[in-house]
């Protein structure tokens, strides 16, 4: 993908947000992961549609794909089984980031989650007493020593061959031993219905996406593994303004940058970064990668030394 | 009234945008306005900017004279824009040094070289300074019908470029000092393993060190397409190869391995011979007593 | 030790130990009145689960970061009281000591009624109860629940069949003399005297098989609490991530069974007026037996909270600050001293280990207990490694909310109804061993 393209994809991705909502919002068997992708084209062509409840709509053109065709089994099995040869890593550029939140919005929007409830966090930490304060996107680190996959009863949390952890949530029996497992605080609970769930209710269970999420389950981030099956980068990773971001396939030794699409040896860019994993003592084998906060692109501007914030 | 929620409006715009800037001023010092370029406006430090901006500048700003940056608040400067290239260099680079709110510092990191090669590259779009772009004294003739050809050497790993272009008399010439891009795909994006100085010879040709360590697929094979970085003097000119130099990679799937963290059917055996042993064990147990319990009844008969 | 074969007070013939047995089982008085009671609380109980069911887990307490509470406590709670069970049945069986006869069928109907509370609660606690088959069909070896809901079956079925073995002569006596039970119960004992009529084979027989029953719950009953122990030591959670709390649960549940026991002992003491048989030297016995693991929780309290706090490991700091100076401060300490500390010092007084010193000792002692595995439960989850920033501020606190607190409620009832029944309609002192440990002869016809 040139980077032209990737920019003007994130860009209208970006610009579609506030009219897809509301597109998505009247018709129920199209998603608003499929409204977002929409083309870089002129608005002007409508289609009338009848919802599942009767309503004739106008709906633009362009704001329809479908992103899901295929069967349930299907979407099962291949979400089970994971991409074959991948082994996907993200690295995260903390001299970089300055709490702009655009990945955790986009997150949030394109796994039908409230404004509290976080795939991805970014969180203000300051280690000790007289280390300097910075701000660190936390998603799930998709560890290769799972200790979320370790406890679960049922299988419904797993992980795959291309390292990807995901969650069945049509097996999933709400335990809540993987969120009392995970020492990164990465999963959340659907503690009732969940965001819009009328509007999704018609939805075939996306196991990649984990859309439509479901009461009495658990969710977290899933690397987009949706949006991986088309060789999209994940919504966080695209819709950072700053360059904070890179993902890609350790195999291969190359991540992206989501904000500047450019293509960097991955073991390069640690060696010369001292790139380092979350918590590494505990044994996770976490697949995200730290850069530490050294030469910042932006002052801190966090409440820091506010000791509620920090435990 | 109207005037008054104007005014009013203004100037809560006006403290909302400078509670939105950072500590440091936008207002740039007479000794840092003088500063100038040190590096001369020529197409190769032009070229090298671009590179540079669309890295680093892009993402926010878009192209220069295109407007088409980031609907931010507030919205980043088309920076090709004469409103903008009105300031002097110096300002320029102070203002990419220091940063301001949502636009970062870029005091540490980027170099200074590469900082006045990006204005360099804004400086081009100045349409009062056209003529103070530096041409080389090589100038290539002019070409039709522009190719890259592609010689490999699998042995070293060496890629031989060579940039050629049909001259009006029908003759093939080398095309000089333009950049080529040599890119790998990648999952996400291209790779660009050329290095720093990637430059046509006066013969039009180029050769870079294929990275000896870089994982193809199983066979060692990645795709390679070679073009030119700048497309705006010749166009989209690109050569595209399947090569097999790159180092053949046997992904190794995390699924293979019995592990406690795998699903039921990965297990390992011990815990597996441990349940199931283990329930075995004593429900046989509490079977055996539960049959012997009805063994009592066949005895009482025996009073 | 063994008891005279004539006691200096009372002289027991079978006829006697029959009679004051068999009476409180057909004394109804106040019972109907205290059943509608628990009905009425289960009621109210269901309908606070069906709120649960309805709306989702949001109607309790729990969020994103405290995602445990008071079910999860409370279910820890219950499988620690099933224990006694085990502890008196068949560990002190085992070594024949001799007073527990009077005592042990009390011991095992607590044991089958919590732990099947305990399955229940567990139940409740889950976000999708309907796929509770999942465990059985897609169940992962390697996870603590499976273990878990393994144990917890085989402990329940272990402990029903130590419930009605040993009762099976006094079924056959019931089956003869309650000439006032309904037909249904009259079955019930025919069904289960399984025939016997206490000939020396059966007997031996009989005996053969509560052995091995006997041999075979200790390592159950260990694994059930080992096994609860470890969902929250196979987590990487400060307070939660230690190597001890294998030993230390299985302390704690001797202790809190042992509180329940007495407690029940001086309620049938009373109210089925058995004196003659669970006797102030039964709650001597307890007394000691309490202080005995008492000794042992406490040293294990010490080991779990002395040893970090030596270190003040960062993680574990803010934690064990917060329960021994801050937020948890009460609480811990409470229950550290009003339901291990002191306790021990009251009685290792003779005077305290007379009936109802011992039962408002045990008052406390299970009280605190409860409150224990809530300090255990609860504090963990409010400090994880990473701060909680971002989500709205009663996320960052937890306390349980009326409708968890009434399905928990819902719990005791439950416990307390299935206790009720099973010792309205069984003998709760066994009348056979008894006569046996006495020395008297008697007979058990057809």
């Amino acid at each position: 993908m040139t980077q032209k393209t990737s920019d003007k994809s994130r860009r209208n991705f970006l610009k579609s947000f506030g009219v897809t909502v509301g597109a998505a919002g009247v018709v129920s068997s199209f998603s608003l992961l499929g409204a977002a992708k929409a083309a870089a084209k002129e608005p002007g062509e409508t289609v009338n549609l009848l919802t599942a409840d009767g309503q004739l709509v106008q709906v633009d053109k362009n704001q329809l794909r479908p992103t899901v065709n295929e069967p349930l089994d299907e979407l099962q099995q291949r979400g089970r089984e994971g991409i074959a040869g991948k082994s996907f890593v993200m690295v995260i550029d903390l001299s970089k980031c300055r709490n702009a939140r655009k990945c955790m919005s986009a997150c949030q929007n394109h796994h039908q989650l409230r404004a509290d409830q976080h795939h991805i966090n970014v969180l203000q930490m300051q280690d000790s007493d007289h280390t300097a304060p910075y701000f660190m996107p936390k998603p799930c680190q998709h560890c290769d020593n799972p200790p979320c996959t370790k406890v679960c009863p049922v299988d419904a949390t797993f992980k795959r061959q291309d390292g990807i952890v995901l969650i069945d949530n049509e097996r999933c029996i709400g335990c809540r031993f993987c969120i009392a497992a995970c020492p990164y605080s990465a999963r959340i609970f659907q503690w009732t219905e969940p965001k819009d769930a009328e509007k999704y209710k018609d939805l075939t269970y996306n196991i990649e996406a984990n859309v439509p999420q479901k009461k009495g389950t658990v969710s977290k981030c899933l690397f987009s593994a949706d949006r991986l099956r088309e060789d999209k980068l994940p919504s966080c990773v695209s819709a950072c303004p700053n360059g904070v971001y890179y993902f890609g396939d350790r195999n291969e030794d190359a991540v992206t940058n989501g904000t500047s699409g450019e293509t960097v040896r991955f073991s390069k860019l640690i060696e010369e970064n001292a790139g380092y994993t979350l918590m590494e003592e505990l044994g996770t084998k976490p697949r995200v990668y730290y850069l530490p906060p050294k030469n910042r692109a932006f002052e801190f501007n966090g409440d820091l030394l506010n000791e509620e914030n920090l435990h | 009234m109207k005037n008054l929620s104007t005014i009013l409006a203004t100037l809560v715009l006006v403290f909302a945008f400078m509670n939105s800037a950072s500590a440091e001023d936008w207002k740039v010092s007479a000794t840092a306005k003088k500063k100038l370029n040190p590096y001369e406006l020529s197409k190769k430090n032009i070229s090298t900017g671009k590179k540079v901006y669309q890295t680093n500048c892009k993402s926010c700003h878009g192209d220069p004279t295109k407007a088409n940056m980031l609907p931010l608040v507030p919205v980043p400067t088309d920076l090709g824009s004469q409103n903008f290239l009105v300031q002097s260099d110096g300002e320029i680079y102070h203002k990419v040094k220091v940063g301001k709110g949502a636009m970062p510092t870029f005091e540490k990191t980027l170099n200074d070289e590469s900082k006045w090669m990006v204005i360099a590259y804004l400086r081009s779009f100045d349409k009062n300074k056209k003529k103070a772009v530096v041409t080389k004294a090589v100038v290539n003739p002019e070409v039709t019908d522009v190719k890259i050809e592609l010689n490999v050497d699998t042995e070293h790993k060496k890629l031989n470029a060579h940039l050629t272009g049909l001259k009006k008399n029908g003759k093939r010439a080398g095309l000089e000092g333009v950049e080529l891009s040599f890119l790998v795909k990648r999952a996400f994006g291209q790779l660009d393993v050329s290095g720093e100085e990637a430059y046509t010879d006066a013969k039009g040709e180029l050769v870079v060190q294929f990275p000896t360590d870089l994982p193809g697929d199983r066979e060692g094979q990645v795709d390679l397409t070679i073009k030119i970085t700048d497309e705006d003097e010749y166009g989209l000119i690109e050569e595209k190869r399947v090569l097999s130099i790159a180092v053949p990679t046997n992904p190794k799937n995390p699924l293979d391995e019995r592990a406690m963290w795998g699903t039921r059917a990965n297990a390992p055996i011990w815990i597996i011979a441990s349940y199931v042993l283990g329930v075995i064990g004593i429900w046989s147990v509490i079977f055996l007593v539960l049959f012997q319990v009805f063994q009592l009844s066949k005895m009482r008969t025996k009073s | 030790m063994n008891d005279n074969t004539k006691s200096k007070e009372t002289t027991f013939t079978f006829d006697k130990i029959k009679q004051d047995v068999l009476r409180p089982m057909q004394n109804h008085k106040g019972l109907e009145l205290w059943i509608v009671f628990l009905i009425t609380v289960i009621s109210v109980g269901a309908w606070a689960y069906y709120v649960q069911l309805r709306d989702g887990l949001a109607v309790t307490g729990m969020r994103d970061y405290v995602s445990w509470g008071l079910y999860i406590a409370n279910f820890v709670f219950f499988v620690a009281v099933s224990l006694v069970g085990m502890l008196i049945s068949s560990i002190l069986g085992l070594l024949k000591v001799d007073w527990i006869a009077p005592i042990s069928r009390i011991a095992e109907i607590i044991a089958v009624a919590f732990v099947a509370v305990a399955g229940l609660v567990i139940v409740l606690d889950m976000g999708r109860p309907d796929r509770v088959l999942n465990v059985l069909i897609h169940g992962r070896f390697q996870s603590p629940i499976l273990w878990d809901v393994t144990v917890i079956t085989t402990y329940l079925v272990i402990s029903s069949l130590l419930l009605i073995l040993p009762m099976i002569p006094d079924l056959a006596i019931c089956k003869k003399e309650i000439k006032t039970a309904p037909p249904i119960l009259k079955k019930l004992y025919a069904i289960l005297s399984f025939g016997y009529t206490n000939t020396p084979e059966q007997h031996k027989h009989l005996h053969k098989m509560i052995r091995t029953l006997m041999v075979l719950i200790v390592p159950v009953g260990l694994a059930i609490h080992t096994v609860t122990s470890w969902l929250f030591a196979a987590t990487l959670r400060n307070g939660w991530d230690t190597t001890i709390f294998g030993p230390y649960f299985v302390a704690g549940a001797f202790v809190a069974g042992s509180a329940a026991l007495v407690i029940a002992m001086y309620f049938f003491r009373v109210n089925y007026k058995l004196k003659d048989y669970i006797t102030e030297l039964h709650f001597d016995k307890m007394g000691k037996l309490m202080v005995a693991v008492c000794l042992v929780y406490l040293y294990f309290n010490v080991n779990e909270f002395l040893v970090p706090g030596y270190k003040m490991k960062s993680g574990d700091s803010v934690h064990l600050k917060e329960l021994f100076f801050g937020s948890w401060a009460i609480m811990f300490w409470a229950s550290q001293l009003l339901g291990n500390i002191l306790p021990i010092m009251l009685m290792v007084n003779k005077r305290f280990r007379m009936p109802k010193p011992m039962m408002i000792i045990s008052i406390f002692v299970i009280a605190s207990a409860w409150f224990k595995r809530y300090v255990i439960v609860i504090p963990t989850m409010l400090h994880p490694h990473l701060p909680i920033q971002n989500v709205p501020d009663h996320v960052k606190h937890y306390f349980p909310s009326s409708v968890e607190i009434t399905v928990t409620v819902l719990s005791f009832a439950l416990a307390l109804l299935i206790i009720t029944v099973l010792s309205k309609i069984f003998p709760v002192v066994p009348i056979c061993e008894i006569a046996d440990q006495k020395g008297i002869d008697y007979k058990i016809e057809e």
